[in-house]
């Protein structure tokens, strides 16, 4: 297999993962614990700022990793 | 019933296939033609496949119509939220708006999907998103914050990775599919009625949009698709579903911006971000200050590659989207 499918296939699982992990995460463990209603929707929303925040961090330092070097092979 | 939907497809899959032949012929008649810039001598191919698209989704939206008479709400805001869409790429065809206000005009996509929300309550419901292991959830703040984004944000990035033959109508069939899929499994068949027009004309579509285009989808056709699949998704709360199927086109909305600080057309943009080497293969670009983009990291991590490998490439990691997004309809409660 290609390693752009490997990489990026890699990528889109963990992100579709991460994303049923983060719902789970606040839909469950966050409501059960918290019972006041508006601190409940604060956190969660911070939770969820910071999984885009840490997401979109790692995509686009993964990307410049990699895409900023010029293709290799030219031949 | 399944004939139902099955009757809805094939009429909308024959309509794309009979008429998109002809309206290339139409477009090519008026000159309405871009150049093919990866392929040797950039034939000049008709622009605007979104017409041919919408001609085979209204008809087949209005059978859907008159099969399920209780879609009514919801075939008016997937219809509406589409045709607003496509009108505005149909003016971006053939007169050049800006990056910034295209985008902006597209959030008015969602106006029609409001505006059965508030005539229909009981029908489009809002703030319900169906989620994989906890059901439906009642959203608040986050949705209504998110919600301008719900039809705009699909046809966008639609249109972002719209830069090679075959690839959107062939990424967005395969996300269509994983959406009937999901609508099937939470409302039946009649639900998944509302998604058949779009999967049909795109069967009908793709021959001859396919590598080597004969036809290339223009803005009309890209927007006109995405409003479709966010409508839908919005109306049917299947909005994680569409999420999941549309993540190659979100991470490659996602590069694009971010490397180049917002909304930019290509012709604002310093370089491009790939190369057409003279041997025709595609290839990452030297420019340290050209844009990212999915197309350019696959070219930097497998070397150049002829136009069909990039395509097959986008094609594959869609599917795996839609396949996770198919799996994650099965783990809706």
């Amino acid at each position: 297999m290609a390693r752009s499918l490997k990489i990026l296939s890699i990528l889109i699982v963990i992100t579709w993962l991460s994303l049923l992990a983060i719902f789970y995460t606040v839909e469950v463990v966050v409501f059960k614990i918290l019972t006041v209603s508006w601190l409940r929707s604060l956190l969660g929303l911070v939770i969820y700022a910071a999984w885009v925040i840490a997401w979109y961090a790692c995509f686009m330092r993964l990307a410049s990793r990699y895409a900023r070097q010029p293709s290799s092979a030219r031949g | 019933m399944i004939s139902k939907w099955a009757a809805v497809a094939a009429i909308s899959c024959l309509t794309g296939y009979f008429a998109t032949p002809l309206i290339a012929k139409k477009m090519r008649a008026i000159n309405h033609v871009r150049p093919d810039v990866h392929k040797p001598g950039r034939p000049l191919v008709p622009y605007s496949g979104g017409v041919a698209i919408l001609t085979a989704t209204l008809p087949a939206s209005l059978v859907a119509l008159l099969l399920g008479p209780t879609l009514l709400p919801r075939v008016l805001a997937i219809v509406a939220a589409s045709v607003t869409a496509f009108t505005i790429g149909i003016v971006d065809d053939f007169k050049v708006l800006g990056a910034k206000v295209k985008t902006l005009l597209t959030v008015f996509t969602l106006v029609p999907v409001v505006a059965a929300h508030v005539v229909w309550p009981d029908q489009v419901v809002f703030g319900r998103p169906l989620v994989p292991l906890l059901g439906r959830l009642r959203i608040t703040v986050i949705y209504w914050l998110l919600l301008p984004l719900a039809v705009a944000g699909p046809a966008n990035v639609i249109n972002m990775l719209d830069v090679f033959n075959g690839v959107m109508p062939a990424t967005t069939l395969s996300a269509a599919v994983a959406l009937t899929i999901g609508a099937y499994l939470k409302g039946g068949w009649d639900s998944a009625l509302l998604l058949a027009p779009l999967v049909g004309a795109l069967v009908g579509y793709l021959p001859y949009n396919r590598w080597p285009a004969r036809i290339l989808n223009g803005d009309s056709g890209s927007l006109l698709v995405g409003a479709y699949i966010g409508a839908a998704a919005v109306v049917l709360n299947l909005e994680f579903i569409a999420l999941v199927a549309l993540l190659p086109h979100i991470m490659n909305g996602v590069l694009v911006m971010g490397s180049v600080g917002g909304l930019k057309e290509h012709r604002e943009m310093k370089g491009r971000p790939i190369e057409v080497l003279p041997d025709y293969r595609l290839a990452s670009s030297t420019n340290q200050s050209a844009p990212m983009s999915l197309t350019r990291l696959i070219l930097a991590l497998d070397g150049p590659m002829p136009e069909r490998e990039v395509i097959k490439r986008l094609v594959l990691l869609g599917a795996l989207s839609s396949f996770l997004a198919a799996v994650t309809a099965f783990l809706i409660p």
